[in-house]
């Protein structure tokens, strides 16, 4: 007979979780028993132990997001369960799908403040999709197999499920019934798509508005085909990059607070949004009253509560983008040559934006330059490479800087915006597609906040690399400070950084700091060519900033660029 | 073109949900979470598996995004909202949302199929 550990790894190997992330402690033993014990019963589940439990979170959120498979990550009650929770928060404003399996106390101890009990279904409540709580072994298939369901359909997002010790150690004498939740319902009809083509053939100057939805919903590859098609000129949020081909010539780039500026001046001057899977974020819009003024919209998202939650639109459908791409193309195939010919002049006018803002990477000064910098590793990666961000400046770079035609190759952690995220997601994703190259991208301030994980890199010999770009300062929020606080550079200096590369080799990585810009196309040659994992520290310019920057309440063609300063 | 209002909203949520003990911590986290209060608030068994939750709420956001989120929690089957404020002052006075049976208004999910 079973125990409920054993069923619980049984249920991950039979849903396909045969690698997982996370860190053992008292209330999970008996789960991690089960993972000892799963080769030899022949469910095989691969654990990865990584050294902080958040660093196991973003792990599985690094898998999901480069694979489209569901993240498993596990974490005993109490202080392991708190540190999962930024990365299921993470997970959930991403809509990433993510399963994390947390131990509790032993029920005849809930509710008694026994050691290492916290309440995390009710700290998952805010953060999660979706909770559970397994209080008979008996739920504990349904359960998984329920979380697995819920954390990817429709808008996917993190479950938690919390089980307690004994529930985990109890026999599995019989199953409750399997019994999955309702589906989300497509409410979408085929007149919806008719007003759709009519909004399109109406509009003067259409621009596609892309979000993470279309990559998610793998619809990637149709949705591409419609725009080849159409030849319509498309923006992307931070989330959507990848889904437009760099090499589209009316790709217009990343829109809103760090994005191009063609991208916003377009967009400003647009008469139809044709809003994909993206949510009208305070970041994309800057001042919301005055984003896209001149535009009716057409919204297409899964999530219903994102209709008209910001901007009102002409035309909401609620409907996974899955469904929505085929019918919306279908639609506009049957528009005629001449019918697509009025929005040559629309093209022509993108097409001026785009080559009057092209990134310039002159730099008069000594120091390197983290935009030329990134742009030349961009030129030297496979494009099946993948790159990871922390938070700050350097994440605007590579998103301004490198270039991607997969979603899934460009992790960066947009909807929270969490320092910390992109070592251990380089560690996930690293497993997750072992032949392809990962980079982490990480800024002095941000690795420091999960910097352990190069622990796992070592231990896994994970061929994760490193580039770091160090300006021995908080960047952005040293922008910031620059710009709208006078200058008074509060508590942003890390002047005081340790010797990086040092501490990359007490992990047994190699690596090396460069700091002048002759040093750059051999370091990155090196960093590039290199097998197993490898570290570059980059010290660049301390003085370059973020530019363009829409300032906050600002509307988007108000955006400011000192780059020549 | 913003959805902020500035007078507080007064609705009455009618909710038909499957039964979970983990029910109303989940209703009350969205009901915060999207700007909103609870007034008062009655739940009914209606047979073993289905529990109506009967809501007044106040706020300054946007009902249609509450509505929306309430509607997407795995547990909650159905949901109607309830606007008019003469019903509801009569409802306040009542006492009892739950002796109230408002008429079902629109689903959110029909109002987007006719392009609200």
């Amino acid at each position: 007979m079973k125990t409920g550990a054993d069923l619980i790894i049984d249920t991950l190997y039979d849903l396909g979780a045969n690698e997982v992330f996370g860190y053992p402690g008292g209330t999970i033993m008996p789960v991690y028993d089960a993972l000892f014990r799963s080769l030899e019963r022949d469910v095989p589940v691969k654990h990865y132990l990584c050294r902080h439990e958040q660093g196991a979170g973003f792990a599985a959120v690094g898998y999901a997001r480069a694979t489209g498979k569901t993240g498993v990550c596990l974490a005993t009650s109490g202080p392991g369960a708190t540190n999962l929770i930024t990365a299921l928060a993470d997970a959930k404003l991403d809509s990433v799908p993510v399963v994390a399996i947390t131990g509790q106390v032993p029920r005849p101890l809930m509710g008694t403040n026994a050691f290492q009990e916290v309440d995390v279904f009710g700290l998952s409540v805010a953060s999660c999709k979706h909770s559970f709580q397994v209080m008979d072994q008996a739920e504990l298939e349904d359960t998984i197999r329920q979380a697995f369901f819920i954390a990817n359909d429709g808008r996917p997002g993190p479950v938690l499920i919390d089980i307690p010790k004994d529930v985990q150690m109890n026999q599995v004498v019989k199953q409750a019934p399997l019994n999955l939740p309702k589906r989300t319902e497509q409410m979408a009809t085929s007149t919806q798509f008719g007003q759709a083509k009519n909004l399109i053939l109406d509009s003067k100057k259409p621009m596609f508005y892309i979000g993470g939805g279309v990559d998610i919903s793998g619809i990637t590859e149709e949705f591409q085909s419609l725009l080849t098609h159409c030849q319509l000129p498309a923006v992307t949020t931070l989330k959507g990059i990848g889904s437009v081909p760099a090499n589209y010539p009316l790709g217009m780039g990343m829109l809103g607070m760090h994005g191009n500026a063609g991208a916003n001046l377009a967009v400003q001057d647009c008469d139809l949004l044709i809003a994909l899977g993206a949510r009208f974020d305070d970041r994309v819009t800057g001042r919301l009253a005055s984003f896209a003024p001149n535009a009716k919209v057409l919204h297409i998202d899964v999530d219903n509560s994102e209709l008209n939650k910001l901007r009102q639109v002409e035309l909401a459908i609620n409907c996974c983008l899955e469904t929505a791409i085929p019918l919306l193309s279908k639609e506009l195939n049957e528009m005629s040559i001449n019918e697509m010919d009025q929005w040559q002049p629309w093209r022509e006018q993108c097409s001026g934006l785009k080559q009057d803002n092209q990134w310039s990477y002159d730099f008069p000064h000594k120091g390197i330059y983290a935009p030329a910098l990134l742009k030349q590793l961009s030129d030297k990666l496979p494009e099946s490479s993948v790159v990871t961000c922390d938070v700050g400046q350097h994440q605007m770079w590579v998103a301004q800087h490198m270039a991607f035609n997969n979603t899934k190759n460009h992790l960066s952690s947009g909807g929270a915006g969490t320092m910390g995220f992109g070592l251990p997601a380089a560690v996930g994703a690293k497993v997750a597609r072992p032949e392809d190259q990962v980079i982490a991208v990480c800024g002095d301030g941000s690795i420091m906040m999960n910097i352990q994980e190069l622990g796992t890199i070592k231990r896994f010999n994970l061929g994760v690399k490193v580039l770091l770009i160090d300006n021995a300062k908080l960047g952005m929020v040293k922008q910031w400070q620059e710009l709208f606080f006078d200058k008074r550079l509060s508590e942003t200096d890390l002047s005081d950084n340790p010797e990086f590369v040092t501490l990359a080799k007490a992990f047994d990585i190699p690596g090396q700091t460069i700091t002048s810009a002759d040093e750059v196309e051999d370091a990155l040659t090196t960093f590039v060519q290199h097998q197993g994992p490898y570290f570059l520290h980059v010290k660049i310019d301390a003085a370059t900033n973020v530019w363009p920057l829409v300032p906050p309440g600002a509307a988007n063609q108000e955006m400011i660029d000192n780059s020549n300063n | 073109m913003t959805n902020l209002h500035n007078t507080p909203n007064l609705a009455h949520l009618n909710l038909v949900c499957v039964q979970s003990s983990l029910l109303l911590e989940r209703i009350l986290q969205t009901l915060r979470y999207r700007g909103f209060n609870v007034v008062n608030m009655n739940t009914l068994e209606i047979n073993e598996q289905e529990t109506e939750v009967n809501l007044l709420v106040k706020g300054q956001a946007k009902l249609t995004t509450l509505q929306k989120s309430l509607e997407g929690l795995v547990e909650v089957q159905q949901c109607y909202l309830t606007e008019d404020q003469a019903k509801l002052a009569t409802l306040i006075e009542m006492g009892l949302p739950s002796i109230y049976s408002p008429p079902p208004s629109t689903p959110s999910s029909v109002l987007a199929a006719e392009g609200a």
